[in-house]
């Protein structure tokens, strides 16, 4: 004898419940209240001015390369590089981010793509390495400061575009913030990277690698904390 | 929505209107208190209202409602766990509540206390989907998951509320 499923006539509870009088006049009066035409911008606008930030970034690496008179050969191939990096940013925001938050497409795509591309732009910058020393000579020395120098470099302006492009999407996503601040913050750090591999003198493995790939690791963390807290409306 | 961003006020009560009792309803059911369900109704409103300019059009409005509210309540719950306790006037704790009935007399009660059994992933997901009225996929944003996964914990879910509920469809 087949027994009944019971949960086929389930009495569920109701899903709405009115609200008191003076809770609504509280919400009402405090949403209403000297309200005008807030129009906020376009997720496309906002997309545009993530991409603009990092171009901007890239064009002050540049103008740095260029009056400190690296060699041109070496400087165009790292630029051609980061030209290329940045129409994966521009992918990457459009794809991930420009879409409204609930149609922006699978979560286990997004963090495919933010544990993926950092790692797969650590094995470009690998590829454009000319050069490597033992990793003692590296972390000693002359080196050692150069790393060091070009790493906090590349943080800060990193950090500041990630700081200004998560600024532009403030509020915009209840659901995954922290999600979509890592990979604002990846964005800024491939492009604070990518541009640190044009103005900087160095194609040595370990330093390019570690003190300007490390950056996109870092910008990501920073972008989740931020994101947690500044994306969520 | 949209309306309302353009700054209507008639747009706000028809948006009101729409909203407020299903979020109550969620909020109530995740507080179990109304005024605690109050309170958070009135700051998911002003979050809304503050975040009504970067509101992208477009975007579905309950989900993103509620997804605003369950974060409202995390964050509450998450400053009350690190609060102090306060003392009632004469020094003593807090009186702790009542109990619910042990055993249930209505099968509306025995699903309330079947549903209060279940792990808070498999309730969240069978309150989103089946009293709130989410389809999958929003329910998979708002719980910030995948839809297989909302699947899953639905099918767990209920499996475990019929063998809660067996054992009173069988008693006499």
């Amino acid at each position: 004898m087949t027994q009944k499923d019971p949960l086929l006539d389930m009495p569920w509870p109701g899903a709405t419940v009115t609200p008191s009088q003076a809770c609504s006049e509280a919400i009402r009066g405090k949403c209403t209240q000297g309200l005008c035409a807030k129009r906020g911008v376009s997720a496309l606008s906002r997309a545009l001015l993530t991409i603009g930030m990092s171009l901007l970034l890239l064009g002050y690496y540049t103008w740095y390369a260029v009056t400190d008179h690296r060699p041109s050969g070496v400087m165009r191939t790292a630029l051609f590089g980061a030209m290329g990096w940045l129409g994966a940013q521009a992918l990457l925001v459009f794809v991930t981010l420009a879409r409204p938050p609930g149609k922006r497409g699978s979560r286990v795509l997004r963090l495919a793509m933010l544990l993926c591309v950092p790692v797969l732009f650590v094995g470009y910058l690998a590829l454009l390495s000319t050069e490597q020393v033992p990793f003692a000579k590296f972390t000693h020395g002359a080196a050692g400061g150069h790393a060091l120098g070009c790493g906090m470099v590349a943080l800060l302006l990193g950090a500041i575009v990630a700081g200004g492009a998560i600024f532009a999407w403030r509020r915009t996503d209840p659901y995954t913030p922290g999600l979509s601040g890592a990979l604002i913050g990846m964005v800024a750090g491939i492009a604070s990277a990518s541009g640190m591999s044009v103005a900087c003198a160095s194609g040595e493995a370990f330093h390019v690698c570690l003190s300007h790939g490390l950056v996109v690791f870092a910008l990501s963390a920073l972008g989740f904390g931020l994101g947690r807290r500044l994306l969520a409306p | 929505m949209e309306r309302y961003v353009d700054g209507h006020s008639d747009a706000f009560d028809a948006l009101y209107r729409k909203l407020a009792p299903t979020l109550m309803g969620y909020l109530l059911r995740l507080t179990r208190n109304r005024a605690r369900a109050e309170d958070l109704l009135q700051i998911t409103f002003t979050k809304v209202h503050r975040a009504r300019a970067s509101y992208l059009r477009g975007a579905p409005v309950l989900p993103w409602a509620v997804a605003i509210a369950r974060r409202s309540f995390l964050d509450e719950r998450r400053a009350a766990a690190v609060r102090n306790e306060d003392l009632s006037s004469d020094g003593s704790l807090p009186e702790p509540r009542p109990e619910a009935p042990a055993i249930p007399i209505e099968m509306s009660d025995a699903l309330e206390m079947a549903l209060q059994k279940l792990p808070e992933s498999y309730r969240e997901a069978i309150e989103l989907t089946k009293i709130t009225g989410l389809s999958i996929q929003e329910a998979a944003s708002v719980l910030g998951t995948t839809e297989t996964a909302i699947k899953l914990r639905v099918h767990r879910g209920y499996n475990q509320l019929r063998k809660e509920l067996e054992s009173f469809t069988r008693a006499p």
